[in-house]
């Protein structure tokens, strides 16, 4: 008795500390980052390495880098998952199932690599938000199918027998009986994606590259956020602050985007059960 | 109209129920019975080609409906389906509205026009006696039914594209004994009109709903069909004495 | 499962709907071979001269020659990832299976939704976030007067960060996934919840357990920004604590946007042996994975 009551003080003990640690973390990002945070700082390029100006131009870049990834994962992802999800046990799906495991492995820093010989020296994409997206895509296909493959799969077995049993065609069945309840496990999906993708630095520094000003088209260089943070951090002496402003509206972005799609799941769900 | 000879399903080339032959008439309730795991309801699933959905899956023998033979790959799976509707054990709505649960099928068959829609709606909700309790909610989720009226719907789902055929697989093992007696007598009802194969567990159900009667056995690691015929025949005189002893035993 | 779905085409959509399902597959199933690919061949020149070898017999790490010659060992750096992945499971290991265990099956319903939100937000926070709060709050710390700080401490103890919600979440799902039925018949025994967890929910979920270390260790092998901004990133062999270091990841990201011809191809060698790790772990992974009826003997010794 007296071991079970001090093992389980330990364990409050321990997850009272990853609370208090996160709390920390997540206080000493406010009171540092809040200070040069205004309007100007979110619209405005950075000027003098990023000592003073603001970010807006990485926003703006940092969006066309996830809209890309997304734009051109998702679609891959979504069929790849359906494939995976329904034909379980073909050689095909096993196969596929095993590349995208050791895809999954791949260190990201590795992506970069590949990205930068394949996207802008081989196809001559250059140091541009297109290389850096494509490359994001890459990296986050494989967390896009594995959620979006369970979130079908969690559609019970007998859904599936109804509609074959009801003679529906696959279309139907994929669009209107297993996409319906599979829907928010597949936004989840979608917001792990953009959230790897915007928090990713490695693979972006030598793909999307360093230029800070707005960019034109998706052939210009444009930095994102988290390789803004990076390069104010490491080389830019003297801007801590604004450093961590960075962080603080980049982890805000991050928060905002869980909880809409979490909300907006909800709501779906709550919508199909009225 | 469905004629099954000697058919057997295996499983990853094992077999696990053979030698079943059977016919199910329109206005006859065929039950089959036996043991639980002496392959009952694979062979129920033969008779539709759901197997087709179980990885693994063969059938042997012959099976024909309307004079057509289905084993032979010429006509597609979805027709057939339409003509032989399936209800399972565990009601499976899907999470959709009630309507669009019994629309959603006769809508992929090619009917556009809402009156029609509507009317087959009503019409099929009233053959299973839903109809006064959900008219005013049919666009609430049919996961808010209770099981007994969700298995009500699935039925209703299935009647909807008029078959000539229902399958019954233990449809009331998985609700409560009131439940369970509204779909019996609804099977009962429906068994004026279609052909129904039910398998069950239930000798009493048996019983009380069979015309005719199919005893499968377990025997050699394999189901067999070992009695078929009128069920009051069957009932005075298995002819079998696996049968026999499976008939007895209450 | 096997559904009809694109197996049996009928309609010609759902003929359409099995190409593009089969090809989109492939697609993705190729992206690996086409990542190795273009590793292996952007690293041809280095792997021509000075070879493979050279870069686990050199001494260290000098890849522009300067007139002295240039050397290509990595194993210094290897070692420093090394020695970061151990220090920070050393630390993460523990806290992150005792908050599982806890959220799982100790904590008040209403307290582990909450800790698990926080969770869930910290396994939200970029690695470069993580680094910047290492280098600015923790490394002064650890650093105290005398020293930088940056070195084998501050990378263990940020990457420790960046690992604690992963073996936490998975932790916790693989309690979850403990039959219901396991747990009320310990508790039919008399076994309080602590008991509950020890003997009969963590044995069974021991796999899944595993599973999340295996997988966390993966991301500390291939993490590079938290660990780049707080190692000191000199090349040398780790020994104290807080003597700098430099990993495999942190030197691809330092050297990556100078490196021409010879040096560039000597990146992506190391970019190579970071992938060979990789492999080896998923290869461990999979052995774990492969031992088939092994949640059946977990639950069988749970019950004994």
């Amino acid at each position: 008795m007296r071991r079970e009551s001090g093992l389980k003080a330990l364990l409050w003990a321990i997850s009272m500390g990853v609370c208090a640690l996160l709390v920390w973390i997540v206080a000493d990002l406010v009171s540092r980052g809040t200070g040069p945070i205004s309007l100007e700082f979110l619209m405005a390029a950075p000027r003098d390495a990023g000592r003073a100006g603001g970010i807006g131009s990485l926003l703006v870049s940092t969006f066309w880098i996830v809209a890309v990834a997304t734009g051109v994962a998702l679609p891959i992802g979504f069929f790849s998952a359906v494939l995976l999800a329904e034909d379980t046990h073909s050689r095909m799906s096993r196969a596929v199932r095993s590349c995208l495991d050791m895809l999954n492995a791949v260190p990201s820093i590795v992506f970069g690599l590949f990205g930068n010989a394949l996207f802008c020296v081989a196809l001559g994409m250059g140091y541009s938000i297109l290389s850096g997206g494509l490359t994001l895509s890459c990296m986050i296909l494989p967390i896009l199918i594995r959620t979006m493959e369970q979130s079908l799969r969690a559609v019970p077995k007998e859904q599936r027998f109804a509609a074959s049993a009801l003679g529906l065609s696959d279309v139907t069945t994929l669009f209107r009986v297993l996409l319906p309840p599979a829907s928010s496990g597949m936004a989840v999906g979608l917001i792990l994606g953009v959230g790897r993708a915007l928090s990713e630095t490695a693979a972006l520094i030598f793909t999307a590259g360093y230029v800070t000003r707005f960019p034109d088209n998706l052939l210009d260089s444009g930095r994102s956020l988290s390789v803004h943070i990076f390069d104010l951090a490491m080389n830019v002496p003297g801007a801590d602050e604004r450093a961590y402003a960075s962080a603080l509206v980049l982890v805000v972005i991050l928060f905002v985007i869980n909880s809409c799609v979490r909300l907006a799941a909800r709501h779906f769900q709550a919508r199909l059960a009225t | 109209m469905i004629s099954a000879e000697n058919v057997s399903v295996a499983f990853d080339g094992k077999i696990v129920v053979e030698a079943v032959s059977l016919e199910l008439h329109c206005c006859r309730i065929t039950a089959i019975v036996g043991p639980s795991g002496c392959g009952k309801s694979s062979f129920l699933s033969a008779l539709n080609r759901l197997t087709d959905l179980m990885p693994g899956s063969s059938i042997g023998g012959r099976i024909h409906v309307d004079g057509v033979d289905i084993l032979s790959g010429k006509e597609p799976p979805v027709g057939l389906r339409q003509r032989v509707g399936m209800i399972f054990q565990r009601p499976n709505p899907f999470p959709l509205s009630i309507e669009r649960n019994i629309q959603l099928a006769l809508r992929e068959h090619g009917e556009r026009n809402r009156a029609k829609l509507a009317e087959a709606t009503e019409k099929s909700l009233r053959r299973v006696g839903l109809w006064d309790e959900v008219k005013d909610r049919l666009g609430e989720s049919a996961m808010r039914l209770s099981g007994g009226q969700q298995q009500r719907l699935c039925i209703a789902r299935a009647l909807a594209l008029e078959p000539q055929a229902l399958l019954f697989d233990e449809p009331t093992s998985a609700l409560d004994p009131l439940s369970a007696r509204v779909i019996e007598d609804l099977i009962q009802e429906l068994g004026h009109q279609l052909a129904i194969a039910i398998v069950t567990h239930d000798l009493s159900q048996a019983k009380r709903l069979a015309d005719d009667l199919t005893v499968i056995c377990y025997r050699d690691g394999r189901g067999v069909m070992v009695a078929c015929g009128p069920a009051t025949d069957v009932f005075r005189d298995p002819g079998d004495s696996d049968a026999a002893l499976y008939l007895g035993e209450r | 499962m096997r559904t009809s779905l694109a197996i049996a085409p009928r309609t010609r959509q759902d003929r359409a709907l099995g190409v593009v399902l089969r090809s989109s597959a492939l697609l993705a199933a190729s992206l690996i071979f086409l990542v190795l690919l273009f590793v292996v061949f952007e690293a041809r020149g280095a792997l021509a001269t000075p070879g493979f070898g050279a870069f686990f017999t050199d001494p260290s790490w000098h890849p522009v020659d300067d007139g002295t010659g240039s050397e290509y060992g990595v194993l210094p750096m290897l070692a420093a990832t090394l020695a970061t992945t151990f220090g920070a499971l050393l630390i993460a290991t523990p806290l992150g299976i005792g908050a599982g265990v806890f959220n799982a099956l100790v904590a008040p319903a209403p307290f582990a939704l909450l800790h698990r939100s926080l969770v869930e937000i910290l396994a939200g926070i970029p690695s470069v976030v993580y680094g910047l709060w290492g280098l600015v709050v923790l490394v002064p710390w650890i650093g105290g007067v005398s020293h930088s700080g940056q070195g084998l401490l501050a990378a263990s103890i940020v990457l420790s960060l960046m690992l604690l919600p992963t073996i936490t979440l998975s932790t916790e799902a693989a309690l979850l996934a403990v039959p219901k039925e396991q747990l009320q018949a310990a508790a039919a025994l008399g076994l309080g919840p602590i008991a509950r967890a020890r003997l009969v929910a963590v044995p069974a979920a021991r796999r899944g357990i595993v599973a999340g270390l295996v997988l966390a260790t993966g991301r500390a092998v291939g993490e590079t920004m938290a660990v780049l901004m707080v190692a000191g990133n000199v090349v040398a062999w780790p020994r104290g604590l807080r003597d700098p270091l430099r990993t495999l990841t942190g030197n691809i990201a330092l050297e990556m946007g100078y490196a021409t011809e010879s040096h560039r191809s000597a990146l992506f060698v190391v970019g190579l042996v970071l992938m060979l790790c990789v492999a080896l772990l998923v290869i461990l992974a999979g052995l774990f994975g492969s031992g088939k009826n092994h949640s059946v003997s977990a639950s069988g010794s749970a019950g004994r």
